[in-house]
Order: C-alpha cells, then sequence, then structure tokens
C-alpha cells in the first residue's frame, strides 16, 4: 500500500474514528499529521504518540490515501533513535528477549481458574523450535538496529566521513 | 489448498497455549496440508515502532524460510499476519532495503522473494466450511456469541476480500454453521486495545473493558475471537479491567477453534478449555 503523506486536507475523519482520541482528546490523528511537516521537533518530545493503539482505523477512513499510523510510527522510529525518554521501557525488554530467544516473549507458566498452573511441556506441547538468535542477532547489528543517535547528528557524522 | 506452513510467532507458544492446542487439534481433524513452520523468529510487528528496517528483516526472514520450502505463510496471529503482509508488500517495492536485507539473509542461505501467499485462518477455515458444518454433533441451541474478527485480521481498504465476502462475515458464517447465534453489533470492528498497552497507560483497558460492558448488557453469552493478542486483552486481564472501571467484567471468551471443537463433540483438554480464565467451562456443562 503506498500512502500519500501531502495529501491532508485536515478533514479529522481519522480523529473522529480514533479510538486513542476518545480516551485521551489530546491525542489528535490530523494535528499530528499536519504538524509532521512543521513541527516536527516540537512533536517528538510528545510522550502521547504511544496511546496509539495500532488498530489502522485512521488509515482506512482517510479520503486522500494519506496514513496517519505510517506518520506516528516514523515519529516513534525518530524518537527510538534519539533516545527520548518517553520510549516505554517495555522495549528494551523486548530487544533482550529478541537477542536471546529470536522471539518477543518468553515461555510462560500460566495458571488457569482453578489455580493450576502449566506450562508447554505440563500441557503436553512440544519444546519451543531453537532459533538461530546469532545470525539473527548480527544481521540487525549490522542493519543498525542497535544504533543510537538522532537522523539528523548522524547526517552530519555521515557528511564527515565523505 | 496449496501447501502452507503454520507461522505460530512469539504469543501463541509462550502463553497462549488454549490457541496452540486447539488449532493443532482442529487442523488434524481438517487433514489440511498444513504444517508447523519449525525454524521461525518473532514477526516483527512490535519492532515496527522502533526501526522499520529491524521489522522488515525480521518478516523477510520469516517468509524467506516458507518460500525455500515453497509454502505459504500461515499465522495465527493477527499482528503476524500484518506484519508479513505489510512488509512483503514493501519489500517488493522498496528494491534498495530489500537487497539491504537479502545479502543479510544470504548468510544463512535464505532469499526473500516475496512469492508466497500470506494465509489468514479464517479464510483457510472458510474454504473448508462444508466439512465443518458436516462434523458438528453439539447443540449449542443458539447460543449468543459475539464475533471479534480484530482489527489486523480485516481487510485493507484498497483490498479485494478473497471470494468478495469479507474476513468478519466469513467468521461469523462460520459461527452460525456450528449453531451458535451472531449478528453485527455496534462495536464489532473496536479494537481489543493490546496495541496500546506497551505505554503502560490504563487507556488500552478502559477500551477492552467497554466492549466486554456493552456485550454482557447486551445479553451476549460470550465472545469468540481468533488473535492471541485480542484474546488476551478480552480474556486474561478482566480481573485488571474491572478493578480500572470500577464494575465487574464477566464474560467466557473463547477462540473460534475452542467453539468448533466443542461443536464437533472433541475433548476439552485437547481444545485447552481447561487453560481459559474466563468462566468458559460452564457452557459446556
Amino acid at each position: 500500500m503506498i500512502f500519500d503523506e501531502t495529501a491532508c486536507y485536515i478533514c479529522a475523519k481519522c480523529t473522529s474514528g480514533c479510538p486513542a482520541a476518545v480516551y485521551d482528546p489530546s491525542f489528535k490523528p490530523h494535528v499530528i499529521v499536519a504538524r509532521s511537516k512543521v513541527d516536527r521537533e516540537e512533536l517528538l518530545n510528545e510522550e502521547n504518540m504511544w496511546y496509539c493503539v495500532l488498530c489502522k482505523r485512521c488509515e482506512r477512513r482517510c479520503p486522500q490515501n494519506v496514513s496517519p499510523l505510517l506518520i506516528v510510527t516514523e515519529l516513534k522510529n525518530e524518537s527510538y533513535k534519539c533516545a527520548k525518554e518517553h520510549v516505554p521501557k517495555g522495549f528494551d525488554v523486548l530487544s533482550r528477549l529478541l537477542r536471546e530467544t529470536g522471539l518477543s516473549s518468553k515461555e510462560e507458566i500460566i495458571i488457569t481458574e482453578d489455580f493450576d498452573e502449566y506450562n508447554r511441556e505440563e500441557i503436553g506441547l512440544p519444546p519451543l523450535p531453537k532459533v538461530n538468535t546469532k545470525a539473527i542477532t548480527e544481521a540487525l547489528t549490522e542493519l543498525g538496529f542497535f544504533d543510537t543517535g538522532c537522523e539528523d547528528e548522524k547526517a552530519k557524522a555521515g557528511t564527515a566521513e565523505e | 489448498m496449496d501447501k502452507a506452513y503454520l507461522y505460530l510467532g512469539c504469543k501463541v507458544p509462550t502463553s497462549q497455549y488454549a490457541f496452540e492446542l486447539s488449532v493443532r487439534t482442529i487442523l488434524k481433524e481438517l487433514n489440511l496440508p498444513i504444517e508447523i513452520q519449525e525454524e521461525f523468529n518473532c514477526c516483527g510487528f512490535p519492532f515496527i515502532a522502533l526501526d522499520k528496517t529491524a521489522w522488515l528483516y525480521l518478516a523477510a526472514r520469516n517468509m524467506a524460510i516458507a518460500e525455500k520450502e515453497k509454502r505459504n505463510l500461515l499465522p495465527i496471529c493477527n499482528g503476524c499476519f500484518l506484519s508479513f503482509n505489510e512488509a512483503r508488500a514493501e519489500l517488493l517495492v522498496d528494491s534498495k532495503v530489500r537487497k539491504k536485507i537479502n545479502k543479510q539473509l544470504a548468510k544463512e542461505g535464505l532469499t526473500f522473494k516475496g512469492k508466497l501467499r500470506i494465509v489468514h485462518l479464517v479464510d483457510v477455515f472458510y474454504e473448508a466450511r462444508e466439512e465443518i458444518k458436516a462434523k458438528v454433533t453439539k447443540d449449542f441451541s443458539k447460543k449468543k456469541i459475539a464475533v471479534h474478527l480484530g482489527c489486523h485480521g480485516e481487510e485493507e481498504r484498497s483490498e479485494e476480500p478473497i471470494d468478495g465476502i469479507p474476513r468478519l462475515e466469513k467468521m461469523m458464517a462460520i459461527m452460525r454453521d456450528i449453531g451458535l447465534e451472531t449478528e453485527a453489533y455496534p462495536t464489532h470492528h473496536e479494537c481489543c486495545g493490546a496495541g496500546g498497552i506497551i505505554s503502560e497507560h490504563d487507556m488500552p483497558f478502559r477500551m477492552t473493558g467497554n466492549k466486554l460492558t456493552e456485550l454482557m448488557e447486551m445479553g451476549y453469552e460470550g465472545l469468540a475471537t481468533i488473535c492471541p493478542f485480542c484474546q488476551s486483552q478480552y480474556e486474561t486481564k478482566q480481573a485488571v479491567i474491572s478493578q480500572i472501571i470500577k464494575k465487574e467484567v464477566k464474560l467466557p471468551v473463547y477462540y473460534l477453534t475452542q467453539l468448533m471443537g466443542m461443536a464437533w463433540g472433541l475433548d476439552e483438554e485437547a481444545l485447552g478449555l481447561h487453560l481459559n480464565s474466563s468462566h468458559t467451562q460452564k457452557m459446556n456443562k
């Protein structure tokens, strides 16, 4: 799906359908779309972009083929690279699990209504497959996943190298 | 149907055991050409928020493994389904990133070509509809169960539904076939909220709670899901939600595969019903 970031005419259909906006009226996808072009620096400091529940309703409602979700995702990517304080700490856990297991969660013991406890083995499920975490971590390292540094700083560094 | 690898993902094999059990049981009964993918990694979806290239690489690796064995990929999580579909489309368009990622995959003897199809479980079941209907032995006496397909299982606006029928309607048709009563309701497209829980805000829980409360008020006797994130949100979080919204939330939540197995009269443990935490056992008695 190819979206057009520039076609927004601020009809706010995205915001009127946004479930996060119902619970936090300060979260307005159409405002984020507009501000992303003129006020990006400030926008990157705003914590509430993480309230987005990723439901895609904004892009499915947009009459102009804009994806507010994509713009929010780009802002999140930049916030992560710039190590903004508002990036949820849960992502550190996810990244660690990815390096250790190749997955983003680890095997849990679950408790039933009757307070019985089960893991995979006790239920009769085969063990989790072994994942080639070494290859994955190496590839992600080469692709720059573990690098931090804001885009503009990196761009400067890039010019210096050339 | 064409051969496919069943992709378990992260959430299902690490905590949503009832789904893995019931999917394994149902697929065995239907005798479809589907095998479990043994080598896989996270679909990448949680990392899309941090680094788009990392997401594309993680998704591409799984797809490349399936392509090596000339298989389509059948993820049993809506998040993985969307992740693969979007990554596939993006990688086919962006040759620069595709090259960069294939350079990494080549070290493991893998290549992403993008020829595979990403298949949804509801479409697979809809194709096997006659067989599903023929296997029914139990009479649910028109129990009123609400449908929840989940946002990431729905078609994109630009996408033509397979056979011209939207996936949400297909899921409802399957539910009716096995003897349940289900209809469209005001919030049937509403998000489960799982995508927002990493924000550590109580908003996603209120979202989940409001839908559950609405269904209870409408007289529903349960909710059916087909995604481990939706299920975990609606089922295992009911106690927390009750505290947050200061109202008791109590509604049985089932995987579609569990309901299918119940309709076929299969063993409860083989469907993981003993693992559900939302009073689901009562219904079977």
